[in-house]
C-alpha cells in the first residue's frame, strides 16, 4: 500500500516521513550520524541523518561514490553501529545493541542482497539459501518448506543442487535474493544489487525486487544507477553524508 | 646465481617466515643427521680397514649342531693356518683378556687383546708409531714382555712422543710399548676396542678374562681351547662359496682332535659380529633392525617437517600469487619460476641442514656423553665415533634435497599454475573451488592430516618403550639390591697365587660379615645386571649325549656363578630346597663336586622329578681334568641377569673354590635398605679392605642399586624410550604447529565467508562450532589413519619391544588423546580468533 510522505530538503533539519495513516513506521533514524577516526582525521561517513521507512516501502538511497550510503546500509543493516543518533527497528531501539543482539535481529529481520552476492561457494544454491534459516534454529522441514518457497520465488528451485559457481552472475543475485527472502524478514537491504551485472541480467533482477516489492516486501536499495533508482518509489539522495533530497518517484 | 641471490633477498624480505622454516627443517634434518651418524659409526662404518667383505670368524661346534661351541687350541689353530690355503690368505688367532695397567691404586682394569702376529696384516692396518710384534713373540710361552697400545690409550695416558719405547705396568710386570695402532682401529667390534694389544706369546703371563681355571696357562697344552680365529677369504671367494668349500678343512680337524674327543665336530665361517665379542657366534639382525626403525622414525620426522613447511609455502604461494603472475605475465616461462622457488627452498633446506647438524652433533655428543659415563667403570674404550665425517655431511645434504623436492616442489608447481587474471587482480581468499568435499582435501588439510597420522605413529612408538623401560626399571629381578653393598675385585691383576687370593677373600668376607651393620656378606664370580657373562652347558647324569648329531641337545645352557656361604641371602634370592655350600666346599678345590640350580634349571633338566640329590655334568668336560660330576646339594629361585631377556636365565653355581677365576663381587647386605646409609658405608668397607692387605685389587665399592641402574640392558631400554620420545615430542611439536598454521591461514581465506555468514546471523559460537567441526574431523580421520600407521610400526617394533604388546592399548589411547587435544588446541585459537571477524570488514575483502 502506497504511503503519502512529505520530505525535507535538508539533513540538518527533520527528514522523517510522516505517513498519512500514522502508525509507527518500521526503521527510525533519528539525527544519525557516523564518525570514522583514523590518526586523528575525522571523517563524517553520515551526518545527522533522519530518516523514516514505512513498512511496504521501496527506498532508494543515492547519491556519488564516498557519500556514505553503504555506509548507512551497514547500519541499517545492523552490520555497523552509529556514532550518535538513534535507529529504531519495529518501534525498538537497535542502535548500540551487543553482537549477539544484533546477530539475533540481523538474522529474523533483515535480508541482505550483495553486489558481490556473497554466496558461499561450497555450499549448494540450497545450502545456501537455508543458512540463516539454520542460524535460526528452524526445524529441518520448516527450513525445507521456506527454501524451497524461496527459491520457487525466484525462479532457481530447478537449481538447487548446484553450486554457486555453476550458475551465471544473474543466477548468482537470484540465489542470493531467495536467501533473503527465505527468512522473511522484515526487510531486504540490498547493495548495489546489480553492480556486478551486465544490463540484461541487472534489468531481470530489478524485476524481480520490483515484483517482491508488489507483493508486499520492505525494500531499501543502494544505487548509484540512476535507471536503477527509479524502480523504487521512493528515492533518497545523499551527499557528504547527508541526506540532500528524499522524494517520491516520478 | 642470480636465483640464489634473489632467493636470498626473498627470504631476507620475511624473516619471520625464515627463521620458522629454518627451525622446522633443522629440527627434521638435524634428527637424521644425528641417527644416520649414529648408525654410520655403529652399523655402517666398517670396522675392517682393508676389503672388510672378505673378513671371516671361525667356530667350531658339535657336528651337525648350533651349541657346545668352544674356541680353538694352539694346535688346532696352528694346523689350520698351514693347511687352510685354498680358503685363506690369513688366519689369525686372537684371545679376550682383561690386564691391570698401572701400579696399585693407580691401576686401571683394562681390556687386551692377544693376538697372533699376522691379526694386524689381516685388518689390513699399519702401527701409526712404532712396529707390530713378530711371530717369534708370538710362539707360545714365548713371554717376550711387548704391548702395542691403541690410540685412545695413548692419547689418555698424555700423547707423549716417547710413548713407544717406554714402560708400561701389566698386571704387575713391565712392559715395553712397541706400537701405536691408528685412531679408530678396534679389531673386532663396532662399538669398543682394547686398550693394549698383546702377543700370544704372553698368554701364560695373564690368564683369560674368559676362562675360568687357574690352570692351563700353557698355549701349547693341546687341550687348551683359548683363541678365537678369524680370517680373511681368498680374493674371488665369499663366505657363501667358502662355506661349500670348507669340508676338506673340517676332515683334517677332525683328524687331529684327541683320542678321547667326544664326538666330531664342525668348523663354521660367520660374518663378525658388529657388536659383541664373543665365542660364539652371535646375531647382528636386532642391532641392525633398530638402526633400520631409528632411521624410519627419523625418516618419518623429516617427511613431517618437510609437509610442515610445504603448507607453509603453499600459503606463501598464495600470497606470493601476484608477484609470480606478473613474473609470468612479462614472459618468464614456468620452469624459470619454478627453478627460482626451488632455489628458495633449497636455500632453506641448506640453512636448516647446517643449524640441524650443529644440533646433531651436540645430541650425539650428549649421547656420547652418557654412554662414557655408563662405561666409565668398565674396561672397555668405546670407539664409535658420532661427529660427522664426509658420509655423514654428504648424507645431510641429500636430506636438504630430499626435503627441499618434498616442501618445495608441490608448493612451486603449484604457485606456478596461475590464474593470470584474477592473480593480477590479487583476488585474496581460496581459490575458485568447487564443494566442501575438495576443500577438505585440500593440498594443506591432507598434509596437516599426514602429520597428525605419522606424529601418531611416532608418539605411540614412543609409548610403547616409555611403557617398556617403565616396567624395565619396575621389574622384580628376582633378588634384592637395595641394601646390597658391592665390591668388585680382580685378583688376576696382581697376579696373586690362586691360594692366597682365596685366603684374602675369605678373609676379606669374614671381616665383613663382623662389621656393625652388616647382615652378612658373601661373594660371587658374576654380577646380576653385569656387563659380563660366564655361561656352561650341562646336562643329567642320567642322560648321555646321542650318537645321532641330529638328536635334540640333552642339556641346557646356564649362567655359571661360584660362590661362597651365604651368597644367597647377600644378594636375596630364596634357597628353596636342600642346602647352601659349605665353608670346606667353598674353600677347598678337592672336595667332592656339588653344585646348586636355580628352580627354572631344575624344571628344565629334572621335570617332574627332584633335583636335590641328582647329579648333572658339563657338556664339555673341564679343561682341567676335574671330576665332571656334580651332585645338585640345592635349588635356589630364579633371579634375573638382565632386563632385555624375556624368559630368566637358568643359573648354575659352585663352590667358589670349584669355579674361582681371580674376579670376584663381595656382596654385603647392611641392616638398612637406604641407598644413602649404602653409600655411606663405602669408606667403611675400603678401609676394611685395606686393612686386610692394602694392595687389595678392589676395582669398585658402589650400592648394588647403583650398579643395577648402569646396566647396559636398562640403558639401551631407556636410550629408546629417550629416542623414541624426542621424535615423538618433535612430530607433535610440528603437527601442531603444522595445524595451528593451516588452520590459522583457513580462517584467514574464509574471513569474507565468515564475514557472510556473520551478516546472515550466525553468533560467535556458529562461527566457533564452524572451525572446530571441520577441525575436528580432520583430526578424527587423521587418527584413524595413524592408528593403522601406529599398529603397522608397532608389529615391526615387536622385536625389540621390552614386554610391552606392539598393540599396548594404553600407548594407543594416551597418544591419541594427546595427539587430539594437542591438534585441537591448534584449532582453537584460530577458531577463536575467526568469531572476532568483523563482519562488515569482511565483507569489504573482495
Amino acid at each position: 500500500m502506497q504511503q503519502m510522505i512529505t520530505t525535507s530538503l535538508t539533513s540538518n533539519q527533520p527528514a522523517q516521513t510522516s505517513a498519512t495513516n500514522g502508525s509507527t513506521p518500521l526503521i527510525r533514524l533519528t539525527d544519525l550520524s557516523k564518525i570514522f577516526i583514523t590518526d586523528e582525521v575525522e571523517t563524517h561517513a553520515v551526518s545527522g541523518v533522519h530518516l523514516d521507512v514505512r513498512d511496504g516501502e521501496y527506498v532508494s538511497i543515492a547519491g556519488p561514490s564516498g557519500c556514505g550510503k553503504t555506509t548507512l546500509l551497514s547500519i541499517l543493516g545492523l552490520l555497523d553501529t552509529p556514532s550518535e543518533g538513534s535507529y529504531e527497528l519495529k518501534g525498538t531501539e537497535v542502535a548500540n545493541l551487543s553482537f549477539a543482539d544484533r546477530a539475533r535481529i540481523r538474522n529474523r529481520e533483515i535480508g541482505f542482497i550483495f553486489q558481490s552476492f556473497n554466496l558461499i561457494g561450497d555450499l549448494t544454491v540450497y545450502e545456501n539459501v537455508e543458512l540463516p534459516l539454520t542460524y535460526r534454529g528452524s526445524s529441518a522441514n520448516e527450513r525445507k518448506s521456506a527454501v524451497m518457497g524461496a527459491l520457487e520465488r525466484v525462479g532457481m528451485i530447478h537449481r538447487a543442487r548446484h553450486l554457486p559457481g555453476q550458475l551465471s552472475g544473474g543466477q548468482q543475485q537470484r540465489v542470493a535474493v531467495a536467501r533473503a527472502l527465505a527468512g522473511k524478514p522484515a526487510i531486504l537491504l540490498a547493495d548495489e544489487p546489480t553492480g556486478n551485472l551486465d544490463s540484461r541480467n541487472g534489468e531481470a533482477v530489478m524485476d524481480l525486487l520490483k515484483e517482491l516489492h508488489g507483493a508486499g516486501a520492505t525494500i531499501c536499495m543502494v544505487t548509484h544507477d540512476e535507471r536503477f533508482a527509479r524502480h523504487a518509489e521512493r528515492a533518497v539522495h545523499l551527499l557528504d553524508g547527508q541526506i540532500v533530497e528524499d522524494r517520491l518517484a516520478a | 646465481m642470480n636465483d640464489f641471490r634473489f632467493a636470498l633477498r626473498q627470504l631476507r624480505k620475511s624473516p619471520g617466515f625464515t627463521a620458522l622454516a629454518i627451525i622446522t627443517l633443522a629440527l627434521g634434518i638435524g634428527v637424521n643427521s644425528a641417527i644416520f651418524a649414529l648408525v654410520n659409526g655403529v652399523v655402517l662404518r666398517p670396522m675392517v680397514p682393508l676389503r672388510p667383505a672378505e673378513v671371516v670368524n671361525i667356530f667350531t661346534a658339535r657336528q651337525n649342531t648350533n651349541h657346545d661351541y668352544r674356541q680353538f687350541s694352539h694346535t688346532e689353530y696352528r694346523d689350520l693356518r698351514e693347511n687352510g690355503g685354498d680358503l685363506f690368505t690369513h688366519l689369525a688367532a686372537l684371545e679376550f683378556a682383561v690386564a691391570g695397567i698401572g701400579r696399585d691404586h693407580e691401576m686401571r682394569r683394562s681390556f687386551a687383546f692377544l693376538t697372533s702376529e699376522n691379526f694386524f696384516s689381516l685388518m689390513g692396518v699399519q702401527p701409526l708409531r712404532g712396529r707390530f710384534y713378530t711371530a717369534e713373540e708370538c710362539r707360545p710361552n714365548a713371554n717376550v714382555s711387548v704391548v702395542v697400545a691403541s690410540y685412545a690409550f695413548w692419547k689418555r695416558m698424555g700423547g707423549r712422543n716417547d710413548f713407544v719405547g717406554s714402560n708400561l705396568q701389566i698386571n704387575g710386570q713391565p712392559y715395553t710399548v712397541i706400537g701405536i695402532t691408528p685412531d679408530g682401529f678396534s679389531g673386532v667390534s663396532a662399538l669398543v676396542a682394547p686398550d693394549i694389544w698383546l702377543p700370544l706369546g704372553v698368554h701364560s703371563h695373564l690368564g683369560s678374562a674368559f676362562a675360568d681355571s687357574e690352570s692351563l696357562h700353557d698355549l701349547a697344552e693341546p687341550k687348551n681351547y683359548a683363541l678365537n680365529l678369524t680370517a680373511r677369504l681368498r680374493p674371488g671367494l665369499t663366505i657363501e662359496t667358502a662355506k661349500a668349500r670348507v669340508a676338506p678343512l673340517t676332515q683334517r680337524f677332525n683328524a687331529i682332535q684327541p683320542s678321547n674327543a667326544e664326538g666330531a665336530r664342525d668348523l663354521q665361517l660367520h660374518e663378525p659380529s658388529r657388536f659383541s665379542i664373543s665365542t660364539s657366534p652371535e646375531d647382528d639382525g636386532p642391532v641392525t633392525l633398530i638402526g633400520t626403525l631409528l632411521m624410519g622414525m627419523a625418516g618419518a620426522v623429516l617427511l613431517i617437517a618437510s609437509l610442515n613447511l610445504a603448507n607453509m609455502l603453499l600459503a606463501r604461494g598464495t600470497a606470493r600469487s601476484k608477484e609470480i603472475a606478473l613474473r609470468l605475465a612479462v614472459g618468464a616461462s614456468r620452469w624459470r619460476i619454478v627453478r627460482q622457488l626451488l632455489c628458495e627452498g633449497l636455500l632453506l633446506a641448506i640453512c636448516g641442514g647446517l643449524v640441524g647438524l650443529v644440533i646433531s652433533v651436540w645430541c650425539n655428543d650428549l649421547l656420547l656423553h652418557s654412554l662414557a659415563r655408563l662405561l666409565g667403570s668398565t674396561s672397555f674404550s668405546f670407539v664409535v665415533k658420532l661427529r660427522p665425517d664426509l658420509t655423514v655431511l654428504g648424507v645431510t645434504f641429500l636430506f636438504c634435497l630430499i626435503a627441499t623436492l618434498l616442501f618445495s616442489l608441490g608448493p612451486a608447481l603449484k604457485a606456478t599454475r596461475a590464474d593470470l587474471v584474477s592473480d593480477l587482480k590479487q583476488q585474496i581468499g581460496e581459490p575458485a573451488r568447487i564443494g566442501r568435499f575438495n576443500r577438505f582435501f585440500a593440498a594443506r588439510h591432507i598434509s596437516v592430516m599426514a602429520q597428525i597420522a605419522l606424529s601418531f605413529m611416532l608418539l605411540f612408538s614412543a609409548g610403547l618403550f616409555f611403557r617398556g623401560a617403565l616396567k624395565a626399571s619396575g621389574l622384580n629381578p628376582g633378588f634384592v639390591a637395595a641394601g646390597d653393598l658391592v665390591t668388585e675385585m680382580d685378583f688376576s691383576l696382581i697376579k696373586k697365587d690362586p691360594a692366597e687370593a682365596r685366603r684374602l677373600i675369605f678373609e676379606a668376607v669374614r671381616r665383613a660379615r663382623d662389621l656393625p651393620g652388616v647382615r652378612t656378606a658373601a661373594l660371587g664370580t658374576m654380577l646380576p645386571y653385569g656387563n659380563f657373562t660366564n655361561s656352561r652347558r650341562i646336562m643329567s647324569m642320567r642322560e648321555t649325549l646321542p650318537s645321532d648329531p641330529k638328536a635334540p641337545d640333552p642339556g641346557a645352557g646356564a649362567l655359571f656363578t661360584a660362590t661362597t656361604p651365604g651368597y644367597f641371602d647377600a644378594i636375596g634370592v630364596k634357597l628353596l630346597r636342600g642346602r647352601d655350600f659349605t665353608q670346606a666346599e667353598a674353600e677347598t678345590k678337592n672336595t667332592p663336586r656339588v653344585a646348586i640350580i636355580d628352580d627354572e634349571m631344575a624344571k628344565k633338566i629334572f621335570p617332574n622329578m627332584e633335583a636335590v640329590g641328582q647329579h648333572i655334568r658339563y657338556t664339555q668336560p673341564p679343561k682341567d681334568g676335574s671330576p665332571n660330576d656334580l651332585l645338585v646339594v640345592g635349588v635356589v629361585s630364579g633371579h634375573r641377569h638382565d632386563v632385555q631377556n624375556d624368559t630368566l636365565n637358568r643359573r648354575l653355581f659352585v663352590p667358589l673354590a670349584q669355579g674361582y677365576n681371580g674376579n670376584v663381587y663381595l656382596h654385603v647386605r647392611l641392616a638398612t635398605k637406604d641407598r644413602r646409609a649404602v653409600a655411606a658405608f663405602i669408606p667403611t668397607m675400603r678401609q676394611t679392605l685395606r686393612t686386610i692387605d692394602p694392595d687389595l685389587p678392589i676395582l669398585s665399592i658402589e650400592p648394588f642399586v647403583d650398579l643395577t641402574e648402569k646396566s647396559v640392558g636398562l640403558w639401551i631400554v631407556r636410550l629408546g624410550a629417550l629416542l623414541f620420545g624426542v621424535f615423538g615430542a618433535i612430530a607433535l611439536l610440528l603437527a601442531v604447529v603444522g595445524v595451528y598454521g593451516v588452520k590459522a591461514y583457513a580462517v584467514a581465506c574464509r574471513t569474507r565467508e565468515i564475514g557472510i555468514r556473520m551478516a546472515l546471523g550466525a553468533h560467535r559460537r556458529d562461527i566457533f562450532a564452524l572451525i572446530m567441526r571441520q577441525g575436528a574431523i580432520q583430526t578424527a580421520l587423521a587418527v584413524t589413519i595413524g592408528l593403522l600407521f601406529s599398529l603397522a610400526a608397532g608389529r615391526v617394533l615387536a622385536r625389540i619391544l621390552y614386554q610391552v604388546s606392539p598393540s599396548d592399548p594404553f600407548a594407543l589411547v594416551i597418544s591419541g588423546a594427546l595427539l587430539t587435544a594437542a591438534a585441537m588446541l591448534a584449532c582453537f585459537f584460530p577458531a577463536r580468533r575467526a568469531t572476532h571477524v568483523e563482519p562488515l570488514k569482511a565483507l569489504r575483502t573482495e
